[in-house]
């Protein structure tokens, strides 16, 4: 039957179109993060040298990203004690309408700091794998970790990095 | 069949596998319930309640509970048992008449259902049962899906084996015996085209082996009335495709084809249109339209005076026959912000209304109205 | 009413096939930051996922066809 003849074949090419692609990457990507403009929830402008010398985590969110959702209150908790000992949670939104990030950001009650770049910004020059990518730099502005997604495996390797450029490695604001 | 059953199970498995696994996600909790009533021409009522639950554990298992209740009421009408008038027609509930006075009572038949369904990554399996006074059903399924193409690509596959045993009421107040078993396969492919387009294309596959008429419901052949007969195998295909597409203005717009044919003859298609309208930040319309339009089986007759060419098979099934259908509605969907307090605990909920009209070139028509509560936490 | 006929199927499978065919080899790949639309309850909503499988019960006690949502329901006496 031309059905059971047109299934198989279609199927394979099919897996053959399947092939994945992967941009290149910025070798270094410290520098671009650390310079690149952006903007402050209040509309003013921003980047990540105005936190020159402390360990970062850049963490890319957007208010319609699940996973983002129920990371950045994690995220939100580690940033109280890490201030104190030199790091800081950036969370850096890429929702097209900023009022979307505010929005979420104000019912949240969210106080680490968020700075407003829309999709077509660093998401596009770093061609982020995954949303939310976050990026550990460390003081001297070098990206020491990139993770990609919010499994609770990888929240926790950022914070053991976090806390081993903090020079604390085994005591931290846990989980 | 059988061979043909392990062969797309195996393609369609291995098709899926290979991929990169998808990276473990964190996920809400939800709980959903949701009322549907059915109102057609002829006064039978159909009352649904579902209630969903499903909970995400610390290992990525994620597990879910459904459980659905039926409450069907057939007016009472005045008719002989076996005669075609006395056949529910609509519902197609099995409505047994074991005497005169049974056709003068409202007929309540209550369903009830449970299924629940174990997901790891993108394995997923399922057991169902169905339970009512003459039929209990019973159904182990099985899916898998992957991701491709930096997940622009996913491609899901489901087999599912049903068995049901079906205990009809008869003239004597005893209860016979019949079976009805059915296997299931199902291929799906959902491509994103574009930042704004995306389309899923399935292929499914049913055979169905066992009793297939309703053994309540009776055929006029040359005067008399006759038990229905069909036949004991019948093989179910259908392929489908659907377009999601976002428009500028908060708006999206969907589109679906089905073509379906099967063992018996019956073949059909299907055309759906669904506009969704965001007029605020909370509320979105949606407005829906779908045609219908079906061919008869092969042993089908309006009358069956002349009974050449059927084999024996009768059927006094209007789903059989020659007919369309039309179906259009609107639906509202409601979230609001904090609606049980702002506990934190819920992180979400939503609130959904439908109205739909459905009718037939069988001059059948009915009202469709269904309102839904969702919670995520 | 329209007569459908085995000729129409296969052309019906082999228009979907070729559609999904010729999609696969000609989009380009939609970044994960590209994806905010498609993330939107207007395309994505699970709860007319859901919907779609409580109509397709309904729909199959009612109709002569099945299928068309990439899954299937239980049996009862409805079907």
């Amino acid at each position: 039957m031309m059905e059971r003849k047109l299934i198989p074949g279609t199927l394979v090419v099919a897996t053959l179109v399947a092939v994945g692609m992967s941009a290149a990457e910025p070798a270094d990507p410290g520098p671009l993060l650390m310079n690149h403009a952006m903007e402050s929830l209040s509309g003013e402008a921003a980047s990540l040298m105005d936190f020159e010398g402390e360990v970062l985590v850049v963490n890319f969110w957007a208010s319609w990203c699940a996973p983002c959702l129920r990371e950045l209150p994690i995220l939100d908790r580690w940033n109280e004690n890490w201030r104190q000992a030199g790091a800081r949670v950036v969370a850096v939104s890429i929702d097209q309408k900023a009022a979307n990030a505010r929005t979420f950001v104000a019912k949240q009650g969210l106080s680490l700091t968020v700075l407003i770049d829309g999709p077509d910004g660093l998401a596009r020059q770093l061609d982020l794998p995954a949303v939310p990518t976050t990026y550990v730099i460390d003081r001297n502005g070098r990206v020491v970790l990139r993770i990609e997604g919010s499994g609770e495996k990888d929240l926790e390797k950022m914070r053991t990095m976090v806390e081993s450029l903090l020079g604390d490695v085994g005591r931290g604001p846990g989980a | 069949m059988k061979r043909l059953a392990v062969w797309m199970v195996l393609v369609g498995s291995g098709l899926a596998a290979g991929a990169a696994p998808t990276s473990a996600a964190i996920t809400d909790n939800s709980a959903t319930y949701a009322l549907n009533m059915f109102s057609d021409v002829e006064g039978v009522n159909v009352y649904t309640q579902y209630i969903d639950y499903a909970v995400q554990t610390d290992h990525q298992v994620t597990i879910s509970f459904q459980w659905v209740h039926d409450k069907i009421v057939i007016p009472a009408i005045d008719a002989a048992p076996g005669s075609p008038e006395s056949v529910d027609a609509i519902t197609s509930a099995s409505r047994p008449i074991l005497d005169y006075n049974d056709a003068f009572k409202d007929f309540v038949k209550i369903r009830n259902s449970i299924q629940g369904t174990v997901s790891y990554g993108g394995l997923n399996g399922s057991y169902y049962v169905s339970s009512e006074n003459d039929y209990y059903a019973q159904m182990v399924s099985a899916g898998y899906d992957r991701a491709f193409m930096d997940e622009n690509f996913n491609l899901s596959t489901g087999v599912a084996y049903s068995w049901d045993q079906i205990s009809p009421y008869l003239q004597d107040g005893t209860q016979g015996s019949a079976n009805r078993n059915t296997f299931h396969w199902n291929l799906v492919g959902t491509q994103i085209l574009t930042p704004t387009t995306v389309m899923r294309v399935g292929l499914e596959y049913n055979a169905v082996d066992g009793q297939q008429h309703d053994p309540y419901r009776g055929v006029y052949v040359d005067g008399t009335i006759a038990p229905e007969l069909h036949p004991d195998r019948r093989s179910r295909r259908d392929v489908f495709m659907k377009f999601s597409q976002y428009l500028g203005n908060e708006s999206s717009l969907k589109a679906d084809f089905r073509y379906y044919d099967d063992s018996w003859q019956v073949s059909s298609q299907t055309y759906g249109l669904k506009l969704n309208q965001r007029v605020s930040r909370q509320v979105t319309f949606r407005y829906r339209y779908r045609y219908y339009t079906q061919v008869p089986a092969w042993f089908y007759r309006d009358d069956y005076s002349n009974t050449t060419n059927v084999d024996g098979f009768q059927t006094a099934d209007y789903r059989l026959g020659d007919y369309g259908a039309h179906l259009f509605g609107g639906h509202i969907t409601w979230h609001p912000d904090n609606l049980f307090g702002s506990g934190g605990w819920l992180k979400h909920t939503e609130l959904n209304f439908t109205f739909e009209r459905y009718f037939n070139s069988n001059n059948f028509t009915a009202n469709i109205l269904e309102t839904s509560l969702r919670v995520s936490f | 009413m329209m007569r459908i006929t085995n000729r129409t199927g296969r052309g019906a499978l082999l228009a979907c096939v070729l559609a999904a065919c010729g999609a696969l080899a000609g989009c380009a790949t939609v970044k994960p930051y590209e994806k905010e639309h498609l993330a939107d309850h207007l395309m994505t909503n699970p709860m007319e996922e859901m919907a779609a499988m409580h109509e397709l019960k309904w729909l199959e006690a009612r109709e002569g066809s099945t299928g068309g949502v990439g899954g299937t329901g239980g049996g009862c006496a409805c079907k």
